[in-house]
């Protein structure tokens, strides 16, 4: 008997990706503790910086952008950590690799996901953080939406791939940001200064620069995450 | 052959789960795996399923190293291991809809699997409210979703109630008409009026029954 016998056509990239990512909303949407918990910490996040800075408008409002990734930044270690659990559980990603899914596809599917969520968090967080700190955009909600893109995709595709690594190991809450933090420093340092321009302004036209930096890491990030990560699932 | 195992060791930290083995597998028997708890038989069945890759030596599936070429290898090869790869927010239907649509395979069969292994095709319990027989029984439908060529079972009649065991038996039975089988069990008896051969495994390596 040939192998080729027993094989059928099997879905390109993009339709197995976006099977694995219906099946991880469906599951998301269905447990939503992740979601909730993810928002609850990052607006509770933004109000504790407005406690710590004290009752300063000026000093709130300039540091509104920073106060805004940081927020984004802390809550998604939590988001991360959470986004592997569902495959460990009965063994369910052993499944997906038997079923010879590529690891690409399960990367980007999870990466791809982790972004929407913290995308979106992005989304509802900066209204708050205008609202928190008495902060106002200069620039439009179109460029902080790119920028929050970008700047969450950034995140996500390291993030996903480290935690997928840290996972099944015991101190896995702990050991995700030891390990994730310094990768993402550059993303989150072009991350402030390109949305800190979106608030205050930008005379010397130095947003493009920023974004396309943001763009670049990003290109780095996702195709490094990508290309490891089939060795990171594999034994 | 449809596989071949060349001088097989795995080995986790310093204990050899595997020791040397040497095994001809011959397309369509069933091999019986037998042998006390840390003897080898799930290391054994993983390295097959190639989620493991052996310490030393190679493992031929279908002419392919497993080491290398496992892509190609594990469409064809299904595992009913102690974990189900169950989602456990998903019910049923939609467990096995993943597994067809990810395999290349058609979902319209789905009701009738679920109907063959007792649970009912149209209910929206999710696998989390499942009793561990009923996650068997679905990972069952998992495997007749797939058709693999070469069927993995481990304990197959763990956690399963005396109608699941019959049934268990009849699916065995059924796939060894055109399927390779190989069967680790502590039910010595049972097994062997399934299987043509018997390996019994110690200490990671095969001695005489």
């Amino acid at each position: 008997m040939s192998l080729a016998e027993s094989t059928n056509k099997s879905p390109s990239l993009v339709q197995t990706v976006w099977l694995i990512l219906q099946k991880d909303l469906r599951i998301e949407w269905r447990q939503r503790a992740r979601i909730n918990a993810t928002a609850f910490f990052a607006i509770l996040t933004l109000l504790l910086f407005s406690f710590a800075a004290g009752p300063q408008a000026a000093l709130l409002e300039k540091q509104a952008p920073g106060y805004l990734w940081l927020a984004i930044f802390l809550a998604s270690v939590l988001a991360l950590s959470e986004s592997m659990r569902l495959e460990n559980d009965n063994e369910a990603l052993e499944g997906l690799r038997l079923l010879s899914t590529t690891p690409v596809a399960i990367f980007l599917a999870k990466a791809i996901l982790n972004s929407l969520m913290l995308w979106s968090l992005g989304l509802l967080l900066l209204p708050l953080s205008i609202a928190f700190y008495d902060a106002h955009m200069e620039l439009g909600l179109h460029q902080a939406a790119l920028v929050l893109f970008l700047g969450t995709t950034a995140i996500s595709a390291p993030g996903t791939l480290y935690a997928t690594i840290t996972s099944k190991l015991q101190a896995r809450e702990v050991l995700l940001p030891l390990l994730l933090f310094p990768v993402l420093i550059p993303g989150l340092l072009a991350s402030v200064k390109a949305m800190t321009l979106i608030y205050t302004g930008d005379p010397m036209q130095q947003l493009p620069s920023w974004l396309a930096l943001l763009f670049g890491f990003n290109l780095i990030y996702w195709i490094v995450g990508g290309l490891l990560f089939g060795r990171v699932i594999e034994e | 052959m449809l596989a071949q195992l060349d001088k097989v060791s795995k080995r986790y930290g310093r204990q050899w789960a595997l020791n040397q083995l040497s095994l001809d597998i011959a397309e369509g028997e069933t091999l019986l795996l037998t042998g006390h708890n840390g003897a080898g038989k799930t290391t054994l069945l993983r390295l097959l399923a190639t989620v493991m890759r052996p310490t030393h030596g190679t493992i031929q599936i279908f002419g392919h190293d497993s080491k290398t070429d496992y892509e190609q290898i594990r469409p064809a090869i299904g595992l009913l291991s102690h974990q189900n790869h169950l989602y456990n927010q998903l019910n049923a239907f939609e467990n096995l809809e993943l597994v067809a649509k990810l395999s290349g395979k058609s979902t319209e069969n789905i009701p009738g699997f679920l109907d063959e292994v007792g649970l009912p095709s149209k209910g929206q319990k999710v696998v989390a409210q499942y009793s561990a027989g009923m996650k068997r029984r679905l990972a069952i439908a998992r495997m007749l979703v797939r058709q693999p060529k070469l069927i993995l079972l481990d304990e197959p009649f763990g956690q399963l109630d005396p109608g699941g065991v019959e049934m268990m038996e009849h699916f065995i039975q059924r796939w060894q008409e055109d399927t390779t089988l190989l069967i680790a069990t502590h039910d010595i008896e049972r097994g062997k009026k399934l299987c043509s051969r018997h390996l019994h495994l110690e200490k990671g390596q095969s001695v005489c029954p």
